[in-house]
């Protein structure tokens, strides 16, 4: 089996020497730079490119998902594995969108952090099965634009059901107990989520969708 | 995803206590007949027993009854406690609670006093703490370990049963939900258990390993430490362990939603052995199986399961984990249309949870610990102590009290100083608005400012100390060894300040844009709570303008406080559109709401209405009782005022 040349960024010296330690029990990886700083890690890299990097993203000086573009860019053939303590959805979709090969937290067990280390070598994307299903949470819930029934609020629904009664806006205000500018406001969300110009096509498209029943 | 609330942890009931060399001169004691050989004799009987504990109770119960009798018969009182609390141990196993308890307590007088067996009473105590808590009696049972463990620290800081007392205090956290504080537990068995060879907790502690990361969420890390544990239980031979282990890995399984998988493991668990302990080897897997059964729709199958194991349960008087079975079987007599029968056992299961919950545990936990870590002597002493901190913590308060108000009266003294001096140049109106937006960025600015005086001054400074201290240490008449301290400090202090930099300003904001920060945001806010938000983003956001942005985060952020402390909504939906320099922001939730007529709004509110006036915007909150809030509020750029 080859080598896997490592490097690590990591602003806390315990987190490096922790994975030093580690590494040290597996012949075929080496860990062969730590950068403590962004501006450490670009300025020595071009010198010892690993295979693979493991990048935090809260450094000292900067940010891993600044320096992310930059590195892949630079050097194409290296594997980028975020090694972090930020347990977040938006990151993992983040890093991962913007080209990182994994993603694993910094509480994981040791044999996790080798795995992924020897999963996104092999030129594979890394993510553990529950980082994973919040991952695809995640992007079910910023996906509402491209679905087709757009997501109403529950007072948007009522509007609409409203609407389609032939209530007029007053009506509608004093029904609800909203103010006229907040009912005018949610209809015209309609009318942006629905994608329609007027009333007539509001109703129709209302119907037609199946929205209300 | 599904929660499931049973938290179980292997505990090792077993303690063998080493047997220290008794000595062999022969006591003068008026009653005492004993030699050294009958001490042998009774440290022969109940090592058998020990042995035959796993597959055989009933033939370890009659050679722990023996070596009772032939210590009573001697008058070798230290066997005599030694043999009693296996005997409690054995019969509680049986699920025959009281008989237990009645050994325990006969045997306490006798280990008291013991003077050769040393182990004989932190062994005691390990029974009772696992008797106890296998009848969910958890402050009962942390007193007991945490006595074990003073006194193994105290007096046997070799032995290896302080390895079976971290194991069990694992397990404690874990029914208790304190998964950081269970997982340090676990780790330190394990690592003892490797440095001191021994196999036997070694399977323990890793599947207990395996267990929290379970619990963690983190599938990988779990499997593996399952995966080892299980190799390493069938190459001991350890029906128990394996077993448990087993139904871990069907835990792991049914969390990550793989029912199917989890059914396999769990009937693996029951099918194993009948006859070892109950709680492993019927019990608890019979619950997990009958939970998966009735998630894969088995409704009939989960029932007879469910059904069998409580019986068992009411029988032997093992009550933990009971919870669950009770909410799985009300869940398939809801899904079976029996309801009646569904409120009968969800009532079952809601009275139980209450009395049983995390909080009402942890606190008991908490107290038990104050008490019993120092030890039963200095407990006049601890009391005393805890009345001094809070006799301290209410100077504290009051001390607090009167630094709010002068705090505040200062505030107040200058927000009226400011406003007399504006007075006379605007209406009032405008004044407040002006002076809302001013104190809006005033407070940005300092917060900006204050982060990077933390991070360039007194950060730039502490590096240079560091250079300072790294220059002295190539000085001849220095002791290098006294610096290095130094420097890891300073290190450290700087650390701590670019963390608190970090926080005080929204650095995802800095670098990406509004969507990305009240995403992470809400995203963060979830987790540490029962609020779902929804998140709704309409329109572009990039050419607000930075500070914009800032405002708009901080109004979003009061916003969703607002609804998770007062409104009392299982879901709130946030949205923001824009359109050109026009935003619409609304919130709207499920909660209790209130009503505007007779309730008087609450300073975040009022809060929220300043921001929105100080940007010369409008702002509505309706609500009525049972009904929801809504809030609505728009901003035009232009009229923003300068």
């Amino acid at each position: 089996m080859d080598i896997i040349k490592i490097a690590i960024a990591d602003d806390h010296p315990m987190i490096t020497d922790g994975l030093k330690l580690i590494l040290s029990m597996h012949r075929h990886v080496a860990l062969e730079h730590t950068y403590s700083s962004g501006a450490e890690l670009m300025k020595n890299i071009e010198s010892g490119q690993p295979d693979v990097l493991l990048l935090d993203i809260q450094l000292s000086d900067t940010t891993g998902d600044k320096l992310l573009p930059v590195l892949l860019k630079k050097y194409p053939d290296m594997r980028i594995l975020v090694l972090t303590g930020i347990d977040s959805a938006l990151y993992i979709h983040n890093m991962l969108k913007d080209g990182a090969h994994g993603y694993v937290l910094k509480n994981s067990a040791s044999a996790v952090i080798v795995k992924a280390i020897e999963t996104v070598y092999k030129g594979e994307i890394y993510l553990d099965d529950e980082l994973r299903k919040k991952l695809d949470v995640f992007k079910d819930k910023i996906k509402y634009k491209e679905s087709l029934k757009p997501a109403l609020t529950p007072r948007e629904m009522e509007i609409l059901k409203l609407t389609l009664k032939g209530y007029t806006l007053q009506q509608m205000s004093e029904i609800m107990f909203l103010g006229r500018r907040t009912v005018e406001y949610y209809r015209s969300n309609l009318f942006i989520k629905l994608d329609v110009k007027n009333m007539a096509e509001l109703i129709r498209k209302a119907i037609e969708s199946g929205i209300v029943d | 995803m599904s929660c499931f609330s049973r938290y179980i942890l292997y505990s090792l009931f077993y303690a063998l206590f080493p047997f220290v060399a008794v000595a062999q001169e022969q006591r003068e004691h008026y009653q005492v007949t004993w030699t050294g050989k009958d001490t042998v004799e009774i440290r022969e009987l109940i090592g058998q027993g020990h042995k035959l504990m796993h597959s055989s109770p009933d033939s370890a119960l009659y050679l722990f009854r023996r070596a009772l009798y032939n210590s009573l018969h001697t008058g070798f009182e230290d066997g005599a406690g030694y043999a009693l609390s296996y005997i409690g141990f054995v019969q509680a196993g049986q699920g025959n609670i009281e008989s237990a308890f009645a050994s325990y307590s006969e045997a306490l007088g006798y280990c008291q006093n013991a003077r050769y067996f040393k182990f004989a009473l932190p062994g005691l105590y390990i029974n009772m703490a696992a008797t106890y808590k296998s009848i969910g009696r958890y402050e009962q049972a942390a007193q007991y370990y945490n006595d074990a463990l003073s006194y193994l620290q105290q007096n046997l800081p070799q032995d290896m049963n302080i390895l079976i007392v971290y194991s069990n205090l694992a397990s404690l956290h874990v029914d208790l939900n304190q998964l950081s504080r269970a997982m340090m537990y676990a780790q330190q068995a394990e690592s003892l258990s490797v440095a001191r060879n021994n196999l036997n907790t070694l399977v323990s502690s890793k599947a207990n390993i395996g267990a929290i990361y379970t619990l963690m969420k983190m599938p990988d890390s779990a499997y593996h430490y399952l995966e080892d544990a299980l190799e390493l239980s069938v190459k001991l031979g350890h029906a128990d362990k394996q077993q448990f282990i087993l139904m871990s890995i069907g835990d792991l399984y049914r969390e990550t939603g793989q029912m199917k998988k989890a059914i396999v493991f769990y009937e693996k668990a029951v099918r194993l052995n009948r006859y070892t302990n109950l709680v492993y080897s019927s019990i608890l897997p019979s619950y997990a199986l009958g939970d998966a059964l009735m998630r894969t729709g088995r409704y009939r199958k989960a029932e007879s399961v469910l059904l069998e194991a409580l019986q068992l349960s009411n029988r032997t008087g093992i009550t933990s984990s009971r919870t669950e079975a009770f909410k799985s079987l009300s869940a398939v007599y809801e899904a079976t249309g029996r309801f009646k029968d569904a409120l009968a056992y969800y009532k079952k299961y809601e009275r139980l949870n209450d009395s049983l919950s995390g909080i009402a545990k942890a606190s008991a936990i908490s107290d038990a610990e104050i008490r019993y870590q120092v030890g039963q002597k200095d407990k006049l002493i601890v009391e005393n102590n805890l009345k001094l901190v809070k006799r301290e913590k209410e100077l504290e308060r009051n001390r607090l009290y009167t630094l709010v108000a002068l705090t505040a009266g200062a505030l107040i003294a200058a927000i009226v100083g400011i406003l007399f001096y504006y007075r006379n140049k605007m209406d009032k109106r405008n004044r407040h608005m002006t002076y809302m937006k001013a104190v809006m960025e005033g407070e940005e600015r300092e917060r900006d400012r204050v982060a990077r005086e933390l991070h360039d001054g007194i950060g730039g400074m502490l590096t240079a100390m560091q250079l300072n201290i790294g220059a002295l240490m190539e000085h001849k008449s220095i002791r290098p060894t006294e610096l290095t301290g130094l420097s890891f400090l300073a290190t450290h202090i700087g650390e701590e300040v670019h963390k608190a930099a970090r926080n005080l300003t929204p650095q995802i904001l800095q670098d990406h844009n509004l969507y990305q920060a009240v995403l992470h945001y809400c995203e963060q806010f979830e987790k540490s709570s029962t609020l779902n938000i929804q998140l709704e983003f309409m329109g572009e956001v990039s050419h607000l303008g930075h500070s914009l942005q800032l405002i708009i985060f901080r109004i979003i952020q009061e916003l969703i406080q607002n609804i998770y402390k007062h409104a009392n909504a299982g879901m709130a939906v946030i949205q923001f559109r824009t359109d050109g320099g026009k935003m619409y922001l609304s919130a709207e939730d499920n909660g209790c709401g209130f009503d505007p007529g007779t309730v008087k709004e609450g300073l975040g509110l009022q809060h929220i209405r300043n921001r929105i006036a100080a940007l010369n915007g409008f702002c509505s909150i309706e609500s009525m009782p049972g009904k929801g809030t809504a809030i609505y509020i728009e901003i035009d750029q232009k009229d923003i005022p300068n």
